[in-house]
């Protein structure tokens, strides 16, 4: 089932930025990156998907319904960036006040089975008997706690987490991953915008690339990471001599360097080649010079290195995000 | 329900209306002792009836008048950031990313607000009026004073409106202060007309007078209160008495067409305020 469908979104400030012809495609039960550097259009993305920003071009569908609908957002969580809550109001308010938002009557947002909910998404989102203080008196770690437990309220099946460990120490970070592996485990879907990529490597299903308004790249996080260029050989009986030797035969676009070497002639060597077919042939001429080779290991690309060769190395330029 | 529960939480925990009863308690002490004063001048005195009744009216309509300020800086001072103020600290965030129409946020918002504006109001209008009629015995209909509370009511909840409107499409303090300007020049355009009338009619300053009076009825509104707190007690007043009365003269008393055109431009301004809001990006 497709929860979000995006058909080349685009909303252009009058600075020139925002995003154009973003078109994505979200289905239940995943979790999705949106990836980019600062500045890059995610939170502009965002912000059209749940109808805070009204897109220039294009459309788009949420549950279904196009976005800006409210019907479309009967479903969806949403935690925003930048956010601020009444600090008047203790986090037990707030929340009671977005059920209120959400189509509960006062007395239902005072019964007993709310107020039990309440208490079960505070401890959820790890604030626990805190979340009876008035916001005032909270860290800027617990506010996006907060933010989370009101995402989490009404029991959403798609929840839209914009920077959802950016104010939280390791610790706070970490519960969050758990939480979106829990929420996964759960069937919910999870929208996840983020610049830390330690949250996306270690939960993301899905990944795509924002740089300057422009989806650079979208799909499957494995294939994002696949590099078919790079190859770990590990061999043995290997002679300072033989790279140069080699080199005189190898093919043009291929290169050998070596990682590791040891006393022993054990030696692990990085292998630039265009395809399989190349690495064949290399393996072929170290056996013939007398090399044993003991394993061959395509190098997955970092997610890292895959986020700057998509930005070229370089930030959106402060563009609005 | 959820919306006045929710305003009144704001106005109470961030200490608005704890403050704002502290001072409007100061300024109806004072006020009453003033006419308390007054009416014990009269004791012993002779004085003429017309005299004293004519004196009543002048601290009545400057109390009347100060309240009603006192109303409006609350008002500014309260929503002039109503929509503007919670789109800059990100509060609108998340409360319009809920699956509720922005017409209803907007329009929840001004009844909450409005609830305990008209509480307040309700409370000031009784607490100039009672010393005036008790102390100093100043005749009071039931009727008339059911009408004039209306009206008295009335000026806020227009000004509340086009405080709603202007933070839709101004930042906070530049609304505060367009809202401040406009509801003074309303008020100033009124003063001046009834003294320019009392010298001849001066063509300009009137129409100048009525086009302000059409973007702000406030000062219209508190001349048909005075005009209908006279209208019809019979009092023993000299002819010029009230045409005495400089600034605070009943010139131009607005007609009941015009109080029909405040009923529809509250609605146009509550409209455009929620059309406008409906149109906005929240960045």
């Amino acid at each position: 089932m497709i929860i979000l469908q995006t058909d080349r979104l685009s909303k252009t400030y009058a600075s020139g930025t925002g995003c154009s012809n973003i078109s994505l495609t979200i289905k239940q039960g995943q979790i999705f990156g949106l990836l980019g550097p600062n500045g890059a259009g995610k939170s502009t993305f965002v912000k059209m998907v749940v109808g805070l920003l009204r897109p220039d071009s294009g459309s788009g569908t949420l549950f279904g319904k196009p976005i800006g609908d409210p019907e479309s957002r009967v479903k969806l969580g949403y935690l925003p960036e930048l956010f601020r809550f009444q600090d008047w109001l203790t986090g037990a308010e707030v929340l009671r006040y977005h059920a209120g938002l959400c189509g509960m009557t006062r007395a239902q947002t005072k019964s007993a089975s709310f107020a039990a909910r309440i208490k079960e998404v505070f401890r959820t989102c790890g604030l626990n008997e805190r979340g009876y203080d008035r916001v005032r008196q909270y860290s800027k770690g617990m506010q996006q706690r907060l933010g989370l437990a009101c995402a989490l309220l009404m029991d959403p099946d798609f929840i839209i987490l914009d920077e959802p460990s950016s104010a939280l120490d390791p610790i706070g970070r970490y519960e969050v991953r758990q939480l979106l592996e829990r929420l996964r485990s759960e069937g919910k879907t999870v929208f996840l915008n983020t610049h830390l990529l330690e949250d996306v490597e270690a939960v993301c299903d899905e990944v795509a690339f924002l740089h300057k308004g422009q989806l650079r790249a979208s799909g499957p996080m494995q294939e994002m990471l696949r590099t078919d260029s790079s190859w770990e050989l590990t061999v043995s009986g290997w002679l300072p001599e033989l790279q140069e030797e080699l080199s005189e035969q190898l093919l043009p676009g291929m290169a050998v360097e070596v990682t590791k070497k040891a006393a022993d002639g054990s030696a692990v060597l990085k292998v630039s080649a265009h395809n399989r077919e190349q690495i064949g042939y290399l393996i072929r001429l170290l056996v013939e010079e007398g090399v044993t080779v003991y394993e061959v290991v395509p190098v997955q690309g970092s997610l890292e290195a895959w986020f700057l060769s998509m930005s070229g190395g370089e930030a959106a330029g402060g563009a609005r995000s | 329900m959820s919306w006045i529960a929710f305003a009144g939480k704001e106005l109470f925990r961030k200490r608005i209306f704890p403050v704002t009863f502290v001072l409007s308690l100061l300024f109806v002490s004072l006020f009453t002792f003033g006419v308390y004063k007054i009416s014990t001048n009269f004791e012993g005195h002779v004085e003429t009836l017309a005299g004293n009744v004519s004196d009543s009216i002048v601290l009545m309509t400057l109390g009347l008048l100060f309240s009603q300020m006192i109303i409006a800086f609350f008002i500014l001072f309260t929503t002039m950031g109503a929509i503007s103020g919670e789109i800059e600290n990100g509060l609108m965030l998340a409360i319009l990313s809920r699956p509720i129409p922005r017409w209803k946020v907007y329009l929840g918002k001004y009844a909450g607000y409005a609830f305990w504006l008209v509480l307040y109001a309700a409370i000031m209008y009784f607490a100039i009026m009672m010393p005036v009629h008790y102390l100093l015995h100043f005749p009071m209909l039931p009727l008339t004073l059911l009408k004039t509370f209306l009206l008295f009511i009335w000026t806020p909840l227009l000004l509340l409106a086009v405080c709603m409107l202007g933070s839709t499409f101004l930042p906070m303090l530049g609304n505060g202060v367009a809202c401040a300007m406009l509801y003074g020049l309303s008020m100033f355009s009124g003063f001046a007309e009834n003294i320019f009338n009392k010298v001849g009619e001066n063509e300009m300053v009137s129409r100048f007078a009525f086009l302000l009076k059409l973007l702000m009825p406030a000062n219209s509104m508190l001349n048909r209160i005075t005009f209908e707190l006279l209208d019809g007690l019979e009092l023993p007043l000299p002819t010029q008495a009230v045409e005495s009365m400089g600034p605070f003269a009943t010139f131009n008393v607005p007609s009941n067409a015009f109080v029909g055109y405040t009923i529809v431009y509250l609605i146009i301004i509550l409209a455009l305020g929620c059309f406008g809001f409906r149109k906005k990006d929240i960045a």
